[in-house]
């Protein structure tokens, strides 16, 4: 039986909670798989904070999900930092779009991510954790300080709990769906 | 497996694939792979590495799943895959050009979304 995998991507800053929300829907432990970024496969300016290694490890998590009998979904937890792009590069390539992880008390983690997606068109949606209990901001300010047009979706998101996951899930291929419908008139 | 060590354990990851890493990038994280019959029955003569893509490709698994249960860089995973889908011993299923077409996606977004909805 062959079946047809598709992926969504997980972006956000340390410890947000993107290895939570992966698991908290995936049918297997999270994953943990690596790839080495070497100096050769990313830009100077994004090394600047890289002192002494030209070679970094990323590692990230993933998660799969079986939707009916052809369908497999893998949800990556990728890190948020600019200087892993040549990771999301890859593991966007393809993909659905990316939930955008937000932590209202560090929203400045999420910049590099949104900025990433929307210049590539990838559908994303914001999905504002609230994993640490207070719902510190309005969504609506949440959406101003990012900066992001009114058509993203925002949403709040306890990513410890699988039907707030599954929610933002709906979110974000509702969002992809009717990007893809307005890029291409149906025939 | 990680109770059976084997010498090829503990070579250096890109030791194992000759320096390589211009392999075909068409591999995504998520492409799945099986192992083909052929592939299983002439496991036992591959070195460590590619004998253990084998094993854990006998039923279709993303390249990424591969890197996890090996604990190998997924550079590293798509040499041997590569190597082992030219001796017929891996398929790798690449998607149907008609599957890439706008209306198509649209429909595949569609079973997405109903496959979400019902978890």
């Amino acid at each position: 039986m062959r079946r047809t995998p598709v992926k969504i991507v997980v972006a956000g800053g340390f410890g947000v909670g993107k290895t939570t929300f992966v698991g908290a829907i995936s049918e297997i432990e999270p994953l943990r798989s690596e790839a080495v970024m070497t100096d050769a496969s990313t830009g100077v300016d994004d090394l600047t904070d890289v002192t002494r290694k030209t070679t970094t490890t990323v590692a990230m998590d993933f998660g799969r999900v079986g939707l009916g009998e052809d369908l497999v979904l893998y949800l990556f937890g990728t890190p948020g930092q600019g200087r892993f792009h040549f990771m999301w590069n890859e593991l966007s390539r393809g993909a659905i779009g990316a939930v955008i992880l937000a932590d209202t008390r560090r929203l400045d983690d999420c910049f590099a991510a949104i900025d990433f997606f929307e210049s590539r068109a990838v559908p994303f949606v914001v999905a504002v954790n609230t994993f640490h209990g207070a719902r510190f901001h309005q969504l609506e300010d949440v959406r101003a300080a990012l900066q992001i047009p009114a058509t993203t979706p925002v949403g709040y998101c306890d990513a410890r709990e699988r039907h707030d996951v599954q929610r933002s899930l709906v979110g974000l291929v509702t969002h992809a769906l009717v990007q893809a419908r307005t890029e291409v008139p149906s025939a | 497996m990680a109770d059976q060590p084997s010498e090829g354990r503990f070579v250096r990851p890109y030791a194992i694939t000759g320096g390589r890493t211009d392999v075909d990038l068409d591999i995504d994280v998520a492409t799945q792979i099986e192992a083909t019959p052929r592939g299983v029955a002439a496991q036992s003569r591959y070195r460590w590495e590619a004998a253990q893509v084998i094993d854990v490709c006998r039923n279709p698994v993303a390249l990424m799943e591969i890197a996890a249960a090996l604990s190998l860089p997924l550079g590293v995973v798509r040499v041997v895959i590569a190597d082992l889908e030219k001796d017929g011993a891996v398929g790798v299923h690449r998607p149907a050009d008609e599957d890439l077409n706008s209306a198509s996606y649209t429909e595949l977004l569609e079973r997405v979304l109903e496959g979400i909805r019902s978890l």
